[in-house]
């Protein structure tokens, strides 16, 4: 039982007593506690009893409601605790547990292999897979009881038919798996963009938006409480799944016809393919079709991360072909050597050489420093940073950004001063070796390369620059670096600082913006702080808003708590279930909220806190509570920049003072634009 | 993307071309003896229930066939000017007789004035929000006024046992303690002025000069939270602003779209 003692100006105005599930206080009154001002909302705050906790929710769009004088959200209540609604304080004072009426909805706390990848994955599939090399060859006495490798067989991978000419995976779709071949095999078509399969053929359809019926019907349709789900939906989760196991496939007919067009690899029983996208995050390279009835193994990443976790020989095989497709891929499509014939290629790829800096799980260093350097001078950040190449150091060759982020920075004074980010794609090094190339005056490095996070690179030694690339170049070679140039810390022209300024590019860095690629920044000069954005948000995604309109601020320019859909989503490197994922088509981060298991993995792991954990209801407002414990159910939530609407994020559309934008920060011409406007 | 100087020229252009042609229209309308008032009337109409719309456009924030809020709000500012115009044209440049004609055109003139103060305010308030002192969210504005108040309060009563003195917490109880409990000079604040502010500044100076070195450092703490405090204000007052025109702009469209019916109804009754 609680007891809730309201006083307003320290005098008792009512002592009430209540034993039930749901205590409703605001201003209607409908309410169990009433408070007659008009500063307090309808519906102000609901207590939810949940097993022997009580709960104090915030209902109220405008002054929030404060326990023990902090304004909060959802806080679990003690005696002595005091609720305040302004000009009302409520003590609370909570008594001996009683049975009472229970109207929530109790449901199974949902597992990380509640809902298995392959749904009609058996125990025969899973033997069958074994007696395969390399699965045959794994030593499974090395996996823990908790996740055996027979689990994660059955769990995480699913066996798949193809028939001739069905397509795999197609480049520039987001995969979170990687596939190894059982039986037949697959032609890689090695092509990208104009050169790899078009996309007609390869048959890309958008997601299904919601119609505009279902949009207009948003209108009255979206539920009064927060955070509402239909807990049947997780009931019958696993039933949805088996029907789209395997779905209907897009194939090409005639296929020798069709791929003798293109530059093509064949792979054969026991190898693998598509480790890439699932170990990096990033689109698929290639698109693969299956060039004759084959029976391939897809395996998740949690379960490609795990076994490689556990199998040594695996992993390290897998690493071999991760970076020998991913170095050869890139070599082969990158400008610079376009002209090269394929013997020319060979040797730049024999003689290249991968490099990783800093942490692949960088983002938890990231938050402790964030956390302990708050409001600290950031100049020393840098210095922590992994250099690949160094300012006034003889250029060891091109470097290349395969994947993650490096800061380019000149020296001023005793401080580094960033001119730009380079993000995948990007190289470094090219005017010096150009200019060593022509001049016999040499010159060194003139600015820095630091690994921000986790960067893999690519470096073209320059003795194979210079006697391979350069001599048959075809495009117009940068001009002579002037050799006063470095001491003219100042010309910065056509550099990012040049565009968008000198602070505001050392905050991007510092802060680690740069990894979203719809960033949603604010013009606090024009944001007239009428929340359409937030409205607009909530109106799109069941009345709840997906982010907070709040963030670090630069100068006139805020970086709002929205998901910035990332472009290393670091979030999605723990998920134990496949939950936040990227959206096939068009690479939003997204999380499937049947399979997400509230587990707050993506949510701690996420170096910017846009991830927020809700507790889920029923239409009616009731928590869906774990039936095993009687604890509520947790739920990761986040921006979706509106995926299932048409038009894009609603925010964007809905400010009417053009505020708001969603920022490529891989676009630092559109952002200059922007931010010059 | 276009800059917001090259947008603000062009939408000028346009309006101008517009005005010019509805006044060319109003002056052939006149001199071949149309009926201008029906013309005009009816055009005014068609107007205002199109600036109207905008707030039920921000009802349909899903559907982007609408086009972006900031196009609806491009228009209905330079609509809302022309309607001036087309206005004036309507009473064809004479003040409007009868007490039904005259409340008319009053709620008319609201309207305008209070949408013109709106734009005013949207443009000028947020930089002058950004550039004064830290953002805050509007909801967190009175707890954390309250946070100052009660921290303030204990730091000066506390003090005493200290530095024996009640000069202090005196100067507190009567000058510090109504600032500090709720929102204060709002007029001045959104007007620009700082005038109450330094004013109590200079209340401090003098009362700095009795107060020895433990009362004295005390005292630097609460010039922080009267700093803290003043930053709150401007805050709430600007964002006040901000939000509590549209309280007035809205209602007096909705009396203005009744007033416009009824206008129609007796028009064309009599």
């Amino acid at each position: 039982m609680i007891r809730l003692v309201v006083k307003r100006d320290k005098k008792t105005v009512g002592d009430f007593e209540f034993n039930k599930r749901k205590i409703n206080i605001g201003r209607l009154p409908e309410n169990d506690i009433v408070l007659s001002m008009d500063r307090v909302s309808r519906f102000h705050a609901i207590i939810d009893h949940i097993g022997s906790d009580y709960i104090v929710t915030n209902r109220s769009a405008g002054s929030k409601a404060q326990v023990n004088d902090e304004p909060i959200d959802s806080v679990p209540l003690k005696t002595g605790d005091v609720i305040t609604i302004a000009p009302f304080t409520i003590e609370v004072v909570i008594e001996e547990e009683e049975i009472i009426e229970d109207t929530n909805v109790n449901i199974a706390r949902p597992k990380r292999w509640d809902v298995p990848f392959g749904a009609n994955m058996t125990d025969a599939d899973v033997d069958y897979v074994l007696s395969l090399p390399p699965f045959s060859e794994i030593d499974q006495s090395k996996f823990p009881a908790s996740a055996s490798l027979r689990d994660i067989l059955r769990n995480d991978t699913r066996v798949l038919h193809f028939k001739q000419g069905d397509i795999v995976i197609r480049e520039g779709d987001y995969g979170n798996s990687a596939f190894a071949i059982l039986s037949g095999s697959v032609r890689v078509v090695l092509g990208r963009g104009k050169s790899g399969l078009p996309s007609s053929t390869l048959g890309r359809r958008r997601r299904q938006a919601k119609n505009f019926l279902r949009r207009i019907a948003q209108l009255w349709s979206n539920p009064n409480e927060v955070e509402v789900r239909n807990p049947s939906i997780y009931k019958s989760a696993s039933d949805t799944r088996r029907k789209s196991d395997e779905g209907t496939r897009i194939f090409l007919q005639d296929v020798p016809k069709v791929l003798d067009k293109y530059n093509t690899a064949s792979l054969k029983s026991g190898e693998f393919f598509g480790e890439i996208a699932a170990l990096s995050r990033t689109p698929r390279t290639a698109s693969v079709v299956a060039e004759q009835d084959s029976t391939l193994l897809e395996i998740r990443w949690q379960g490609l991360r795990d076994i490689r976790k556990r199998a040594k020989d695996l992993k390290e095989y897998i690493d071999k072909i991760y970076r020998e497709n991913n170095l050869r891929g890139h070599i082969k499509e990158h400008p610079m050597f376009k002209h090269l014939n394929e013997e020319q290629i060979d040797t730049v790829v024999e003689n290249t050489i991968f490099e990783t800096y800093g942490d692949f799980e960088w983002y938890a260093s990231f938050k402790k420093d964030k956390k302990s350097n708050a409001g600290k001078s950031s100049s020393d950040a840098i210095k922590r940073e992994p250099i690949i190449a160094e300012e006034g150091n003889y250029p060891a060759g091109i470097i290349m950004i395969r994947s993650g982020f490096a800061r380019l920075s000149q020296k001023i004074g005793h401080g580094h001063r960033t001119i730009a980010y380079l993000g995948a794609g990007s190289d470094y090094g090219f005017e010096e070796l150009a200019h060593n190339w022509r001049s016999k005056q040499q010159v060194f490095s003139q600015k820095s390369l630091r690994a921000v996070g986790y960067t893999d690179v690519l470096i073209v030694p320059t003795k194979i620059m210079e006697e391979i690339v350069l001599p048959s170049y075809k495009k117009k070679l940068p001009p002579l670096i002037k050799p006063s140039k470095r001491e003219n810390l100042v010309d910065l022209q056509g550099s990012g600082v040049d565009k968008i300024g000198s602070h505001m590019m050392e905050f991007l860095v510092e802060n680690r913006f740069i990894n979203g690629t719809a960033t949603m920044m604010i013009n606090l000069d024009r944001c007239v702080r009428c929340d359409d954005c937030v409205r607009a948000c909530a109106a799109a995604h069941g009345n709840n808003p997906r982010f907070v309109r709040h963030g670090q601020q630069n100068d006139k320019f805020m970086v709002a708590n929205a998901c910035m859909h990332c472009s290393d989503p670091v979030c999605m490197l723990g998920c134990p279930t496949g939950a936040i994922h990227r959206d096939s088509f068009e690479g939003q981060v997204v999380i499937n909220d049947i399979t997400c298991i509230g587990c707050q993995t993506c949510a701690n792991s996420c170096p910017y806190d846009n991830i927020r954990m809700v507790e889920i209801r029923d239409d009616e407002g009731n928590f869906i509570l774990d039936e095993a414990t009687n604890g509520p159910i947790y739920k990761a939530t986040k921006c979706d920049l509106c995926v299932d609407q048409k038009g894009g994020p609603s925010c964007e559309r809905a400010c009417p003072h053009d505020a708001l934008k969603r920022v490529d920060m891989r676009d630092l011409e559109t952002l200059a634009k922007w931010i010059n406007r | 993307m276009m800059t917001f100087i090259a947008r603000r020229c062009r939408n000028l252009i346009l309006f101008g071309i517009a005005a010019a042609f509805f006044f060319v229209l109003y002056q052939i309308s006149v001199s071949s003896l149309q009926p201008t008032p029906y013309y005009s009337g009816w055009t005014l109409l068609v107007m205002m229930v199109f600036l109207a719309l905008l707030n039920v456009r921000k009802k349909f924030s899903f559907l982007p066939m609408l086009g972006k809020a900031s196009k609806w709000l491009q228009l209905h500012l330079y609509v809302g000017v022309l309607t001036i115009f087309i206005f004036a044209m309507h009473l064809q440049f004479r003040m409007p007789n009868g007490t039904f004609e005259t409340l008319f055109a009053l709620v008319y003139i609201g309207v305008v004035l209070t949408g013109l103060l709106g734009l005013y305010m949207s443009r000028a308030f947020p930089k002058r929000l950004t550039s004064h002192g830290e953002t805050i969210f509007y909801e967190r504005i009175s707890v954390l006024r309250r946070q100052i108040c009660e921290e303030s309060e204990k730091l000066v009563f506390d003090s005493i046992a200290e530095t024996n003195s009640t000069t202090l917490p005196e100067f507190y109880t009567k000058r510090l303690l109504p600032y500090l409990k709720g929102p204060r000079n709002v007029l001045m604040h959104l007007l620009g002025s700082k005038l109450p502010y330094r004013r109590l500044l200079n209340d401090m100076d003098v009362v700095e000069r009795y107060l020895n070195n433990i009362e004295k450092e005390v005292f630097s703490d609460l010039k922080e939270y009267i700093e803290s405090k003043e930053n709150l204000d401007h805050q709430h007052a600007l964002q006040s602003g901000l939000k509590y025109w549209l309280f007035v702009h809205i209602p007096l469209t909705y009396s203005l779209l009744i007033f416009l019916v009824v206008h129609v109804v007796v028009v064309y009754a009599f």
